[in-house]
């Protein structure tokens, strides 16, 4: 599995703000929605200032699916800081999606 | 471990705990999609699951919608797992009840076996199959079930989906109509008629259990595809097949039926029989697809048409007429026969009443004949009068027979009529013919036979006038019997009257001369016939005259003639009576004249017979009577020799002599007339007899008698003993001076005369050839009937006694006799008398000399002479004669003595011997010496001798014989005489 290096301004500034998510999602499909609402609730709850999330489609990319390692969505991954998580599924359970995020 | 391996394992569990949440999130329904990792695509999965449940759904709908019983089985447990509404209304179990159930509960409990076993093959065979299975219902109805079936694995275990169609009622179907098929095909191999079918090449399409019996297949394929044209069809010449437009199945390709009732069908074995076929186009939606050919084995139907029309020639040639006729008489048929008699020809004839046939004026005949037959009668061989076209009348014959339908009803009458006119017209005859001959059995003249035939025929056929001549005096044909109506007789009478014919002239006198039947179809314009005007004045207008013959010499003795008052053409039918009758005639007359003739030859046979046994008797008498003769006259002989002339002693002895040979002279006639005489026969020619008497015979008959002897002009020759016919002509002379008292002519004559069989006929005892002939006429008395009845016989007489010994004629009689000659007498009284004798003449044979007389010094001689003689007497005379004269005589007293004595050694030089002996006569005892002494001579003393030994014994003309009474001179002169012989 390869390690998603920042590569974007948002990424540079989730770097020195702190939380980098990449969120991937299947379009439009139900928990693909959850997911996205969920983790931008919990990043607004808890990490306001100081997070970037990327979402991407992998019904629009689908080649990044496997060059990122991703075999599910919803598939959340925690890009910074390190070490890389990743949560699998529509986000629901807060608790186990903040103890991922704010884990070491 | 390292920092690596502590990475490893950090990554590791990192991973799992991933993994895990990976699947916690799936299976708790947070995943969205998933990525494909060979296309990098996430595949959203609730599309797959949104395609997966639609597709479920589709294939529910399609499951539960399908109108076809579906079920999906575990195969390993065959429980169902789903079961379709299909199913479930089909067959009776809910869905509930289903989903408990296994495949095995839908089998009837017989068939699961069989299911177990299909099962396994299940398992093992393609994926897709089908078969028919047996279903039970949950009612208990078995049907039948075509179920597909189709394997797949479904989460990992075997399943089954199974379509079960119910073709119960298919296969009913399919049965119904299989079963009717069978039955189309029975019906089509059970008929009578042979069908096929061919398609439009001809070929046979079809060909049905009749069609190949009758062409000689067996089985249907035989002739299937095979071109029946060549197979079958060969109406042609010489059984090619009949060229395609004449091909009766070319209806098949017109749109046509045809039907042909003289075709020729082959069989298979080169055989072929007549045929009637129809033939049908066969369509299908308006195409012709070819044809359908029916057709019927017609040779029992042409062979009763041959009969039929056989029968149809039979009645229509029949000579008799056949006419039918139904109920209510109308003629339906009419054959040639029913032309003929009645004059109709068939289409006048057809649709007429049958009353045309029965004469006008009478109740219908022939209409209430076939009533009768209608009620039941039997009208056979019922004699009626019919009616011609022409009106002519014609006598019939019927037989009516009743024709019936199959039920009994009556539906016709057939009738034979058989034309009878001839016949009746026969019998007619007959009946005339047996009343002719009635009648002229009863008359006795051929005159009142005449009259009678005359009157029968006028009154059987209404001949006004018949009448019948006879040759009379004068050689003229004279009316001797006429006949007609009593009120016409005067009329008529000049006719007849007064007329006369000669031969030749007039119709009586044509028919003599021709002695054939003769016809005048028109008596007043024949030249010919004398009354011509006098018949056509009284109303006649044709005439026949028909001989009567009588005898094999045709003999005319009368000619019938007959009157008619219409002139015409011969009438056959009045010919053929009229010759029958004159032949019938002829016939009686010819018998009459024959009873006549019998009646004479009996008599005289009769006459034959009384004089043959009176012959007899005085034979007898006579032989006697020569045996004392012989005594009287030898004794007196030697005495008178032993006396001198002068002597008054020889004077009386010669009175004793005298007197016995007139006494032997006597017996001679008798034994003459008895027949009993020997005859020396020879050839003598009579004129020369007659001629030497003549002298003689003027002395007898005396002045007053005038004798006229006529010789013959050629010799006379006969076979006679001349002494004997010296006596008859002195008879017969003396007895027609007898009959001359007063003078008369006396005439004999020799002549040569050949009698024909008519006289030997009419005459007993002639035979027909050339005769001599002796004919004694005299113009004396004559004799009456009563008195030539006798004047044969011995003893007769009608001179006084006295005069007359009664004896004469009676010699004559039998020394004619037997010269084989016949004598006869003609005599009227007070005219005259002619004995008439008829003697055969002699053929150029041997004329024996006459023996010249014997000298007297030829009476002695000294031989040894053997007696045989049984009469003692004669033996005593005779042996005394010999002795006197020097002779040596041994005795014998019969046969068996001559023979014993001939046995004896010692010379004989002779045997004279009587001829007629008991136990041994002379001519055998004679052969038997000579068996003994072969050289010895034999010399025959007869006064007594049977006819037969005379004609067939010994006693031929070369045997030497002396008569007796022996007289001494005759005896040993003959003795002499054969001693002398060699």
């Amino acid at each position: 599995m390869a390690t998603a290096a920042p590569t974007s301004m948002a990424t540079l500034r989730a770097t020195r703000a702190g939380l980098l998510l990449r969120l991937y999602i299947a379009g439009n499909a139900p928990n693909s929605l959850r997911a996205i609402a969920n983790v931008k609730a919990i990043c607004d709850e808890h990490f306001a200032t100081r997070h970037e999330l990327e979402i991407v489609d992998l019904l629009d990319h689908p080649g990044r699916a496997l060059a990122d390692g991703i075999i599910v969505t919803p598939t959340l991954l925690k890009l910074l800081p390190l070490p890389v998580q990743r949560l699998i599924g529509n986000l629901s359970d807060r608790r186990q999606v903040l103890v991922t995020l704010g884990s070491t | 471990m390292n920092a690596s391996e502590a990475m490893h394992t950090r990554d590791l569990a990192q991973r799992l705990s991933e993994a895990e949440a990976t699947i916690k999130a799936l299976l708790s329904g947070e995943i969205d999609a998933v990525v494909d990792s060979r296309t990098s695509t996430p595949l959203l999965l609730s599309k797959a699951q949104d395609a997966l449940r639609e597709s479920v759904e589709r294939y529910r709908i399609l499951f539960e919608n399908s109108p076809l019983p579906k079920w999906l089985y575990d195969l390993e447990t065959l429980r169902f797992l789903a079961v379709n509404d299909a199913a479930v209304g089909h067959y009776g179990y809910s869905r509930e009840e289903f989903l408990q159930m296994s495949i095995m509960d839908l089998c009837p409990p017989e068939n699961v076996q069989e299911v177990f076993r299909e099962i396994d093959r299940i398992e093992l065979g393609p994926p897709s199959s089908f078969k028919v299975w047996k279903h039970q219902k949950k009612d208990g109805t078995v049907i039948d079930v075509e179920v597909t079936g189709h394997t797949f694995a479904l989460e990992g275990r075997k399943n089954r989906l199974i379509v079960g169609q119910d073709i119960t009622e298919r296969r009913r179907a399919e049965r119904a109509l299989s079963a009717s098929e069978e039955q189309m095909r029975l019906l089509l191999d059970s008929t009578g008629e042979g069908i096929y079918g061919i398609d439009l090449h001809g070929n046979c399409t079809l060909a049905n259990a009749a069609c190949l019996r009758m062409l000689g297949y067996r089985e249907e394929r035989e002739l299937l595809g095979r071109n029946l044209h060549e197979l079958a069809h060969h109406g042609g010449e010489g059984g090619t097949a009949r060229p395609v437009e004449g091909r009766i199945y070319q209806s098949g390709l017109r749109d046509e039926g045809s039907a042909l009732d003289d075709e020729i069908l082959w069989r298979s074995d080169g055989s072929h029989f007549p045929a009637q076929l129809r033939s049908f186009p066969l369509k299908r939606d308006g195409a012709r697809v070819g044809a359908v050919v029916s057709f019927l084995d017609i040779t029992a139907r042409k062979k009763a048409e041959e009969t039929m029309r056989w029968l149809a020639a039979i009645v229509e040639a029949s000579w008799d007429a056949i006419i039918g006729t139904d109920p209510a008489g109308t003629i339906t048929s009419w054959n040639q026969g029913a032309e003929r008699i009645y004059g109709y020809a068939a289409r006048d004839a057809l649709g007429k009443p049958i009353s045309i046939l029965s004469p006008e004026g009478q109740a219908d005949v022939a209409g209430s004949i076939n009533a009768r037959a209608l009620a039941g009668d039997v009208v056979r061989d019922f004699e009626s009068i019919g009616v011609r076209k022409d009106g002519s009348r014609v006598d019939v014959s019927v037989t009516l027979s009743l024709i019936r339908d199959a039920a009994g009803r009556i539906r016709g009458i057939s009738g034979v009529s058989r034309d009878i006119t001839d016949r009746r017209a026969a019998e007619e005859q007959v009946r005339l013919l047996n009343n002719i001959a009635l009648a002229a059995g009863e008359a006795t003249t051929l005159e009142e036979t005449l009259n009678v035939v005359l009157r029968l025929i006028c009154q059987a056929t209404g001949i006004p006038l018949a009448d019948a001549w006879v040759p009379g005096s004068g050689d003229k044909l004279e009316c001797r019997g006429h006949w007609s109506r009593p009120e016409d007789r005067e009329r008529f009478r000049p006719l007849i009257e007064g007329w006369s014919f000669e031969k030749g002239r007039g119709l009586p006198g044509r028919v003599w001369a021709s002695r054939k039947l003769a016809w005048i179809a028109n008596l007043a314009a024949d030249a010919n016939f004398a009354r011509a005007a006098l018949a056509e004045k009284l109303g006649l207008g044709a005439g026949v005259a028909v001989p009567i013959l009588v005898g094999e010499q045709l003999e005319l003795v009368a000619v019938i003639e007959a009157f008619l008052p219409q002139p015409g053409e011969a009438n056959t039918n009045l010919i053929a009576l009229l010759s029958a009758v004159a032949a019938q005639i002829g016939s009686v007359v010819q018998r009459r004249r024959a009873e006549e003739a019998l009646r004479k030859s009996e008599g005289q046979l009769r006459q034959a017979q009384k004089m043959e046994a009176i012959g007899h008797l005085t034979g007898g008498v006579a032989h006697d009577f020569n045996n004392l003769l012989s005594v009287i006259l030898g004794y007196s002989g030697l005495l008178v020799a032993e006396f001198e002339p002068g002597d008054p002693k020889r004077a009386d002895l010669l009175e004793i002599k005298t007197a016995g040979e007139r006494a032997a002279a006597l017996t001679q006639q008798l034994l003459a007339f008895s027949r009993q005489q020997v005859l020396q026969p020879r050839v003598v020619d009579l004129n020369q007899v007659v001629g030497a008497m003549e002298k003689m015979l003027r002395r007898l008959i005396g002045e007053d008698v005038d004798l006229t002897v006529i010789p013959a002009p050629a010799p006379a020759k006969a076979h006679i003993d001349p002494s004997q016919m010296e006596q008859v002509i002195m008879n017969l002379a003396v007895n027609a001076r007898d009959a001359m008292p007063t003078g008369g002519k006396l005439t004999i004559e020799v002549g040569r005369v050949d009698l024909d069989e008519a006289y030997a006929a009419a005459h007993a005892g002639a035979s027909a050839g050339p005769h001599i002939m002796l004919a004694v006429s005299d113009t004396g008395s004559g004799m009456d009937a009563a008195t030539q009845a006798r004047v044969f016989e011995p003893f007769f007489t009608t001179k006084e006694p006295g005069k007359g010994t009664g004896l004469g004629l009676s010699t004559v009689f039998g020394i004619v006799r037997q010269s084989a000659g016949t004598i006869w007498l003609y005599s009227e009284p007070g005219k005259g008398t002619s004995f008439k004798i008829y003697l055969p003449v002699a053929g150029p044979g041997s004329d024996k000399t006459q023996s010249q007389p014997v000298e007297p010094a030829r009476l002695h001689g000294s031989e040894t002479v053997l007696l045989l003689e049984d009469e003692e007497g004669v033996r005593k005379l005779v042996r005394s004669i010999l002795q006197r004269n020097g002779y040596r005589v041994i005795e014998a007293k019969d046969g068996t003595d001559a023979l014993r004595i001939a046995q004896n050694p010692g010379v004989i030089d002779l045997l004279l011997t009587d001829v007629v002996m008991p136990h041994m006569g002379g001519a055998e005892a004679a052969s038997r010496l000579l068996a003994v002494r072969p050289g010895l001579k034999l010399l025959y003393m007869s006064g007594y001798t049977d006819n037969a030994v005379v004609l067939h014994g010994v006693l031929r003309s070369e045997a030497a014989f002396v008569q007796k009474p022996i007289t001494p001179t005759a005896l040993l002169s003959k003795v002499r005489e054969v001693l002398d012989s060699p």
